[in-house]
């Protein structure tokens, strides 16, 4: 036995002695190669790669280099062409036609032309496909084939965020046309136009991508791309430090977390191997008020709550100072992010001020009172948040404590998930709550924000209710010209920052770490652009696939 | 013997049915639906999809119906599609067997061939040193918690020697590799893993092994054996040994769960992709349909094991008659 | 007895030590501990083992050595309560099937085997998972689903005293079943079961620890092992001191309960008394 194992441990030893590289030189530039190949890891296991189907991120970054859309998202989110090389909307708004780019072909050869798009509609807008993204399709009235080369799509009314959302993975009509979409076996060997294509998916352990020698932006440098899966963020950095994996967060929206961002990075098996990055998310964290509560009925009562919350200490306490303060629903460098609405200001006293305007007396106990419906009520309120999560229940107790100083009293609970969900904030059963919520690159929030959405199952779940928003959110829908519409919801920003419907907390960070010898990429709030451009000089390059 | 094999196969259907029973009332404990789940942050799932997403799943019948429906397709192996990806559970679990397998049998394998020869000799000394050495080291092993001592290793071997690696069944590049590069690459990504689940293991087994040989030394037939003049050795391996193992065969059976449900952090944390790392992700996603069916597969393995393990007692134990 | 015990084993006084040590630092924990173990001072973050903190601080500034304190008597509580359940369960359904035999033995035991041919630590995770993690349930559900190997042993002392003399009498001067199975069988089976009580308590310490592990066990800010070793991850490679401590403890105490059980059974059951060949 003992013998075996010396036996193991010598062919390892062998195995890994090799290769061993000076890291100094990945700090050099160098000219532009083909070869190498990425290894990135991902926390969740994938679902689905038929981008009809997918419905979480890892499976949608996977899908980003497999597929094209007709148009994307550049880095400072502007809408740029991708397939379409040109686009024309109709006066109206009605009508969008597509020019497509000639000789674009699908990773199987077959080139790609209207007929595809024409599908890719069809799949999307049909009730039968189990898409999350169906309701995108509900104002298309007609896609037609003008000629092999242009699309036009015609809409019942004009829908703004269609432009940016719809197509955004155009399907191979040659090879599912008359299949089952929901269980075609495409959905495990996708075949697209996009950088990369599809090699192999053994569940639970990688997926692997070559890249596509006849992509139409040109062949990726990087040869290679392999997709590890790793449930645990310890293992994942281990795995970084022991170079079993090139980054977390380069071609995923995977990040370290803010211990290790922090903490253990600043190590020479870090320091001369990785760089890091920090960007911005698609995400924002608040509290959310329910604006039908006699409690916070209050425009006022509101706002004084959001002075009384300090959330530079949140970000201190809960994040390392890594996340950003968030002032609305919009990407901070969005053009429909309004520059001239400032976060505010962290203003105990004001708060006060605010609070004795709208009527609230101190008590002898420290608590406010204030007499509603004829009867002395408390300032005092439940604060849900999810059990389990660690960010949720250390806002919480900040919270708690930094209301306590004004005269407000919060009781905090935490319910499963599940229960979290279905049992109090889809019913609108809460008085606050501890929310997170991913945005769209379109700026269009009007399920967030309209008054015709606080079904249950619809996502106003703070009840709030502003005439001038549902307006501007109609408008905002309705008009595709970019420049009225970012009037539209720079104006959106400033009533709703005014209002506070709920406190915008934070914006939380992905932490990226690459290795050096990766060179030209960029990292953006749109996700990776432009894949095909990374490369490894030739003398810094560690695999030979 | 046919006839007790047939008995004990007729009880493994109200067992099976216990266990479908068992199964299906702790998720109908679970609050809310994995629906509710899917939906509840992202906008733009509009509120029909998450009905039709009910509907197919079948979320709205009564519970008595849903149990019902539920039991008739798992009686033809039809446990229905995971809520994840869509594919049949049965495909998705019957993947992840042979990393489970590999993983959990070798480390069943080695837990004997390691802890019978310590449980026996520790009886055989008993109170001497060697008992006390043998009872540290086992229950040291089973008393550091697996994870932490599964970091520490990984720490030590990986990151501070770089000699094998941390995670993960096979190199990245093992695809280039010829066979026996390949098998060598598998051999030192197992190594950790199994050392960590043997470890761990060594208490119960070498205890079993040693009460059993303690009971067995001090029988009539081993005083006689010894009173006929036979030698030491030949005492223990001949008469003792033979009968204190034959118990042990059970203990077999005993361990069948934790074989097949595999050790659900350990291979969460060493990326292995076997069923305990799918079962822990189906229950923090929800998937009812996949952890009913992780539940209900891993007992029918262990009550066919338990079985296998009975038969074979039997088949050992000349004294044991069965009709 | 303990003359006799110290003699034979010395492992088991060692594991009576420990868990001796445990009980006092939970009961003691508010006047051993220096330090506030929940009070966040974030300026002392992440300061290594000195004489100030004997085991250093962690990522919120608060004493470890402290924590480690008020976390024994989480660690005890858990494994107490559980334990508890379990035993009161696995006795009741024992002693039902082993004395009245027949078909509540047989629907008993089968239900035994449901629940034993599911591994315990996935029933528990599915439960707490769906039901939500906090200390009460996961004392509450350890203890509801690890009663099977109580009731396997407690069914089969209960069948070896039910033809003893002492009970058949009891039987012929007509007292009743319920004060035959309390006053005269469960007394004589309380050995076999204090040992597993005991094994049991450092089963459930080191279950606790799992779930703590996976965000499933008590909740922070209340300081388990568990959940001190599952926070400390996220500094495996900056701060030793964050999860080696923890680690420790629960090495020690689990080995403790397990060296005193062990030790305890050996007493106990006359089949294993010495008999081998220095006995």
């Amino acid at each position: 036995m003992i013998k075996r194992i010396f036996l193991i441990l010598s062919m390892v030893m062998v195995l890994s002695s090799c290769g061993k590289v000076d890291p100094k030189i990945y700090d050099q530039d160098g000219p532009v190669a083909d070869g190498d190949m990425l290894v990135e890891s991902t926390v969740g296991d994938l679902t689905h790669l038929n981008p009809a189907l997918v419905e979480d991120t890892s499976s949608n970054d996977i899908d980003n280099l497999i597929f094209n859309g007709l148009v994307r998202y550049n880095k400072n989110l502007e809408i740029e062409p991708d397939l379409a090389e040109k686009w024309i909307v109709s006066k109206d708004g009605k009508v969008i036609t597509y020019y497509l780019r000639k000789g674009v072909k699908f990773h199987d050869g077959v080139e790609f032309t209207a007929n595809d798009v024409l599908f890719t509609y069809q799949v999307f807008s049909d009730p039968g496909t189990n898409t999350p993204q169906g309701a995108l399709y509900q104002d298309i009235k007609e896609v037609q084939i003008v000629d092999l080369y242009t699309v036009r799509v015609y809409y019942k009314k004009p829908y703004a965020p269609a432009l940016g959302e719809t197509f955004s993975a155009i399907l191979p009509k040659h090879l599912l046309e008359g299949k089952d979409i929901n269980k075609d076996e495409f959905d495990r060997h996708p075949i697209g136009t996009g950088p990369y294509r599809f090699v192999e998916w053994k569940t639970a352990q990688k997926i692997v991508l070559d890249a596509n020698p006849d992509y139409y932006e040109g062949a990726p440098h990087i040869k290679k791309f392999i997709l590890r899966i790793i449930p645990d963020q310890t293992t994942e950095f281990l795995e970084l430090l022991n170079g079993g994996i090139d980054c977390i967060g380069g071609f995923m929206h995977g990040s370290l977390t803010a211990e290790q961002y922090t903490h253990q990075t600043d190590i020479p098996k870090f320091k001369n191997y990785y760089n890091l990055y920090k960007t911005d998310t698609l995400e924002y964290t608040y509290i959310g008020w329910n604006n039908k509560n006699p409690l916070f009925k209050e425009k006022k009562v509101r706002q004084a709550l959001t002075m009384a919350i300090d959330r530079n200490s949140i970000i201190q306490n809960v994040g390392y100072g890594l996340s950003t303060i968030c002032t609305g629903p919009f990407p901070k460098y969005s053009w429909a992010n309004n520059p001239s609405v400032k976060p505010w200001p962290y203003d105990p006293d004001k708060a006060k001020q605010y609070l004795k305007q709208a009527g609230w007396k101190m008590g002898q106990d420290g608590i406010l009172y204030k007499t509603i419906n004829g009867k002395r009520t408390p300032f005092s309120f439940t604060l849900l948040f999810v059990q389990g999560s660690s960010t949720g229940e250390k806002i919480a107790t900040i919270v708690q404590q930094q209301l306590k100083l004004v005269g407000i009293y919060v009781e905090l609970q935490s319910h499963e998930w599940s229960t979290h969900e279905s049992q109090y904030i889809k019913p609108r059963k809460y008085e606050a709550f501890i929310g997170a919520w991913s945005i769209n690159l379109d700026p269009d929030c009007y399920q967030l924000f309209h008054s015709s959405q606080m079904g249950e199952n619809q996502f106003n779940l703070l009840d709030f209710k502003n005439s001038r928003v549902d307006e501007l959110l109609v408008e905002g829908v309705r008009t595709l010209d970019v420049k009225k519409r970012q009037i539209i919801y720079r104006e959106i920003h400033k009533i709703l920052n005014d209002e506070q419907p709920c406190t915008f907390l934070t914006i939380p960070s992905q932490l990226s770490a690459i290795h050096k010898r990766f060179k030209e990429y960029e990292m953006s709030m749109a996700g990776l652009t432009h894949p095909e451009k990374w490369f490894v000089p030739l003398n810094q390059q560690k695999y030979n696939p | 013997m046919k006839k007790y094999v047939l008995r004990r196969l007729l009880m493994m259907i109200p067992l099976l049915l216990g266990i479908s029973l068992l199964s299906f009332v702790i998720m109908q404990l679970a609050p809310g639906d994995p629906v509710t789940i899917k939906a509840s942050s992202n906008s733009h799932i509009d509120p029909s999809y998450i009905e039709k997403l009910r509907q197919s799943y079948g979320l709205n019948d009564p519970l008595m119906i849903q149990y019902w429906h539920w039991l008739k397709r798992i009686c033809t192996l039809d446990f229905g599609n995971c809520f994840g990806d869509n594919r049949p559970v049965l495909t998705v679990i019957v993947e992840r067997l042979p990393a489970t397998f590999l993983l959990s049998g070798l480390s069943l394998l080695l837990l004997f061939v390691l802890a019978v020869p310590l449980g026996v000799a520790a009886a055989y000394y008993q109170n001497s040193w060697l008992d006390r050495f043998v009872s540290v080291f086992t229950f040291g092993g089973y008393s550091i918690p697996s994870y932490w001592l599964a970091f520490n290793l990984m720490l030590f071997f990986c990151v501070y020697l770089n000699l094998l690696p941390i995670s993960g069944m096979m190199s990245t590049e093992a695809d280039f590799f010829p066979w026996y590069q390949k098998i060598g690459d598998l051999m030192s990504h197992l190594l950790l893993p199994l050392f960590v689940t043997t470890f761990s293991g060594l208490a119960s087994v070498s205890q079993y092994a040693r009460s059993s040989m303690l009971e067995v030394i001090r029988q009539d037939y081993i005083r006689t054996a010894r009173a006929k003049g036979l030698s030491e050795t030949q005492v223990i391996f001949k008469h003792a040994l033979r009968n204190a193992l034959i118990p042990i065969v059970t203990l077999v059976g005993l361990s069948l769960p934790g074989l097949i449900g595999g050790s659900f952090i350990i291979e969460t944390i060493f990326a292995w992709p076997g069923l305990g790392q799918l079962g822990l992700q189906a229950v923090f996603t929800h998937d009812y349909p996949l952890v009913m069916g992780i539940g209900i597969i891993t007992a029918f393995l262990t009550l066919t094991g338990n079985l296998l393990a009975d038969l074979v007692y039997a088949w050992l134990d000349p004294r044991i008659r069965y009709d | 007895m303990i003359k006799h015990a110290l003699k034979t084993q010395p492992l088991m006084m060692w594991g009576a030590g420990i868990v001796a040590l445990l009980i006092l630092t939970a009961f003691g924990c508010q006047w051993l501990a220096p330090m506030d173990p929940i009070q966040q001072t974030l300026n002392d973050r992440l300061f290594a083992p000195s004489f100030h903190h004997l085991m250093g601080t962690d990522q919120y500034g608060r004493d470890v050595f402290s924590r480690l304190l008020y976390g024994s008597r989480v660690s005890l509580a858990v494994g107490l309560v559980a334990v508890s359940i379990y035993i009161f369960i696995g006795t009741l359904v024992g002693a039902l099937a082993g004395y009245y035999g027949g078909w509540v033995d047989a629907v008993l035991m089968r239900i035994v085997d449901v629940v034993l041919s599911i591994p315990t630590f996935y029933l528990i995770l599915m439960v707490i998972a769906f039901l939500g993690p906090n200390i009460m349930n996961v004392m509450v559900i350890i203890g509801l689903t690890s009663w099977t190997d109580v009731a396997r042993l407690v069914r089969g002392e209960v069948l070896s005293l039910k033809e003893r003399e002492f009970v058949q009498a009891a039987k012929v001067i007509g007292m009743k079943d319920v004060r035959i199975i309390m006053k005269h069988i469960l007394p004589n089976a309380m050995g076999p079961i204090l040992v597993v009580a005991t094994l049991g308590i450092g089963g459930v310490i080191l279950l606790e620890s799992s779930l703590s592990f996976l965000g499933l066990g008590v909740q922070p800010p209340t300081p388990s092992w568990g959940n001190m070793l599952e926070e400390g991850k996220d500094h495996l490679t900056d701060a030793w001191w964050l999860v080696t401590f923890p680690g420790l403890a629960i090495f020690i105490t689990v080995l403790g309960y397990n060296l005193l059980g062990q030790g305890m059974r050996d007493l106990l059951d006359p089949r294993l008394r010495g008999s081998g060949r220095n006995g």
